[in-house]
């Protein structure tokens, strides 16, 4: 069964009324990486907050695993289904890169009796040794924050995981390194990744790439390897 | 759990803004604290001081009509209060308390004295009585139910130097000037009389023998007249028909409140009170020394209730703004999973904590300037008060044989810091909380997530 169904889901912003996209219908499955293309204002990212419960569709419905996602507690499906990567991070800045961690996992109800260590390991995955994580996130650069992000959504370890561009501002090497995470969560631990992205080099990685066509639907355009 | 200590790393992480928030709520409760205590010390000690204030009603005849009465019928005759009248005014609900007294112009001739005087007989005619013969006083007795409680002695410039004061009927305090003059000493006796003969009846009147209980001193202020030859002793002595012409016959009387005045006056007449008697009271003192004291519970009232109208309107407003500033970090909260109600659990915890820091503060500040304050309240209060409408007798100026009427100035009002002001104060702080949490939680319920970090991003 698909983690997450889409059935002809459409969007318009309030007080608008010409349609972001809609007639958009998609299964994504677990154990498989999914990326979403489109240029710039097809709606990827208002796709992406529909996905992640931050916003609800004004068409058809989007069922997690088979619940209608209007009707579920969207505060938990955020806490504890669903990880997150914003384009924008959206750390806590006050906070450092740790706490960050530590927060996202006691928001979840994840009870670890090493959560500190749980999340050290988990930005060391990310490349964010002990000295950073223990820095104000305002301090960090934007690769490290990104980084960051990427641990945090993954920290109450999620059945599904959504990045949009999760990739952007980090260098050819880390790049590489957190697309191999992603894959990895994929594959390995059979979790769903839903990516979107304008990087080329990102859908190379994916099992399934979608393009979202402004005001249109959304098309399968083939698998990683071919597209790339 | 997480939210307490996401409040705390929150409290610690924004200093600027909660030290603002902190100083508002800082200055609120020092300010309402001082309000609290100065109003709760003037209130307490207003009542306190109701309690035993001696409100005297004066009753005194009025000589005008007296003689007018007495110039259109030879028949009439002074109005005196009789005992019995005396007795129903006593047990009026209105009066705090009754002090009964006499006083008596007496001689006695076997004594010395400082002054001399005429010992020669005259003759006197009082308003609508026959022609007496009478001598000129040597001595004024002055008689009361509790001698210590004479005004002369309450006033602190007569003292007792010497035995005690009289506790059998027979007994009186004389001056020291009089007992060097004759050589007496506590336990001696002598003889007086009154300057009259015989009494109104024409019976003639006895001597009365007198035992020294106590001797007084008192320090002469310049130009002060010597009072020697007063001697104090027990009223009913001085009321006994044997030894006096007509007992001038005193009961005063002490209202609870001088407001009762007319009522009191009304039951008078209507027990029997002639209507020569005009009743008046102390009712100046009342007003100096009380009003004062209420003013200031009311300044303090009327400070407390703008400190917290001002202070309540900053800390709304400031709450609605720190949530706007905080809005990006409550959309991130929101988008994590964090649900409503917890995100404004912790913005509540953090006014909480905030302000139980101030209150703690608040209430050491307060209570370290509300003495001062009201200290300088009071003294401004009362050299109002005092430098206003003369005061009536016994409040300032001593008279031997008038009752002390216990009405002193209030010097001193403790502020102290009590209970119930903690109480009331931690009431003041909850309720400010309470409301810098619900327009917060208010501000931040508006928010939805997606919204903020569309903003934002």
């Amino acid at each position: 069964m698909a983690v997450l169904s889409l059935k002809d889901v459409g969007y318009t912003y309030e007080k608008t009324t010409k349609p972001v996209f809609r007639g958009l219908s998609a299964d994504f499955e677990a154990g498989r990486v999914y990326c979403i293309v489109g240029k710039s204002g097809a709606g990827k990212t208002s796709l992406l907050s529909l996905l992640a419960g931050l916003d609800t569709c004004t068409e058809g419905t989007i069922l997690y695993e088979g619940e209608d996602l209007s009707r579920l507690d969207r505060d938990d499906y955020r806490a504890k289904k669903i990880g997150v990567v914003f384009q924008g991070y959206n750390l806590l800045l006050n906070k450092s890169a740790l706490e960050n961690i530590e927060l996202s996992m006691a928001i979840s109800g994840v009870r670890r009796k090493d959560s500190r260590a749980y999340a050290l390991a988990l930005l060391e995955s990310v490349g964010i040794d002990e000295e950073t994580a223990g820095r104000r996130v305002l301090s960090l650069s934007g690769g490290e924050q990104q980084r960051v992000a990427i641990a945090r959504a993954l920290s109450h370890e999620p059945d599904l995981l959504l990045a949009d561009e999760p990739s952007g501002n980090l260098d050819r090497v880390t790049e590489k390194d957190v697309m191999k995470i992603l894959v990895d969560l994929a594959h390995s631990q059979n979790k769903c990744v839903i990516i979107v992205t304008h990087s080329q080099k990102v859908t190379r990685c994916a099992d399934e790439i979608w393009g979202l066509n402004k005001g249109g639907g959304l098309v399968y355009m083939g698998t990683g390897g071919e597209a790339g | 759990m997480y939210i307490l200590k996401n409040a705390l790393q929150n409290l610690f992480r924004n200093t600027g803004r909660n030290l603002l928030t902190a100083a508002i709520f800082l200055l609120v409760i020092t300010m309402s604290c001082v309000a609290l205590v100065v109003y709760n010390g003037s209130n307490s000690m207003a009542e306190q001081y109701k309690d035993r204030l001696s409100t005297e009603v004066l009753l005194n005849v009025d000589d005008r009509k007296v003689s007018e009465a007495a110039g259109e019928d030879d028949t009439f005759r002074r109005p005196t209060l009789t005992d019995e009248l005396i007795q129903k005014l006593a047990a009026s609900p209105y009066l705090k308390k009754t002090v009964y007294s006499a006083q008596m112009e007496a001689i006695a001739d076997e004594l010395k004295y400082s002054n001399p005087v005429d010992k020669r007989d005259i003759e006197m005619q009082r308003a609508g009585e026959d022609l007496v013969k009478t001598r000129r006083p040597q001595y004024y007795l002055y008689g009361f139910e509790d001698v210590s409680q004479a005004e002369a002695f309450q006033g602190g410039k007569v003292k007792l130097i010497e035995g005690g004061f009289p506790t059998a009927e027979d007994e009186c305090v004389i001056s020291d000037t009089l007992a060097e003059l004759n050589g007496l000493k506590p336990g001696d006796t002598f003889q007086a009389k009154s300057i009259y003969y015989t009494d109104k009846q024409g019976r003639a009147l006895e001597k009365m023998t007198l035992k020294v209980s106590g001797v007084y001193h008192w320090d002469y202020d310049e130009g002060e007249m010597n009072v020697d030859s007063d001697i104090f002793t027990k009223y009913r002595l001085l009321t006994d028909p044997r030894y006096t012409y007509e007992p001038v016959f005193q009961a005063s009387f002490f209202l609870k409140n001088p407001r009762d005045l007319d009522a009191f006056a009304q039951e008078a007449y209507a027990a029997g009170l002639s209507e020569y008697y005009k009743l008046s009271t102390d009712a100046v003192a009342y007003d100096a020394f009380v009003k004062p004291v209420e003013q200031m519970g009311t300044i303090s009232l009327i400070f407390l209730c703008v400190v917290l109208a001002l202070g309540a309107a900053v800390l709304l407003i400031l709450s609605s703004l720190v949530v706007r500033e905080r809005k990006y970090e409550i959309g991130v909260l929101r988008a994590m999973g964090m649900k409503k109600g917890k995100v404004a659990a912790q913005l509540i915890l953090e006014s909480v904590l905030i302000m139980a820091v101030c209150l703690a503060l608040g209430v050491a500040l307060g209570s370290l300037f509300s003495q001062p304050i009201t200290d300088l309240l009071l003294s401004h209060q009362m050299s109002q008060a005092l430098g206003g409408p003369t005061l009536a007798g016994g409040t300032g100026a001593y008279s031997f044989g008038g009752l002390a009427t216990e009405n002193t100035p209030i010097t001193h009002i403790s502020a102290a810091l009590s209970l119930t002001t903690v109480t009331e104060l931690a009431g003041i702080a909850l309720v400010l909380t309470a409301a810098a949490g619900a327009v917060s939680t208010a501000c931040a319920m508006k928010y939805e997530p997606m919204r903020i970090l569309r903003e934002r991003n």
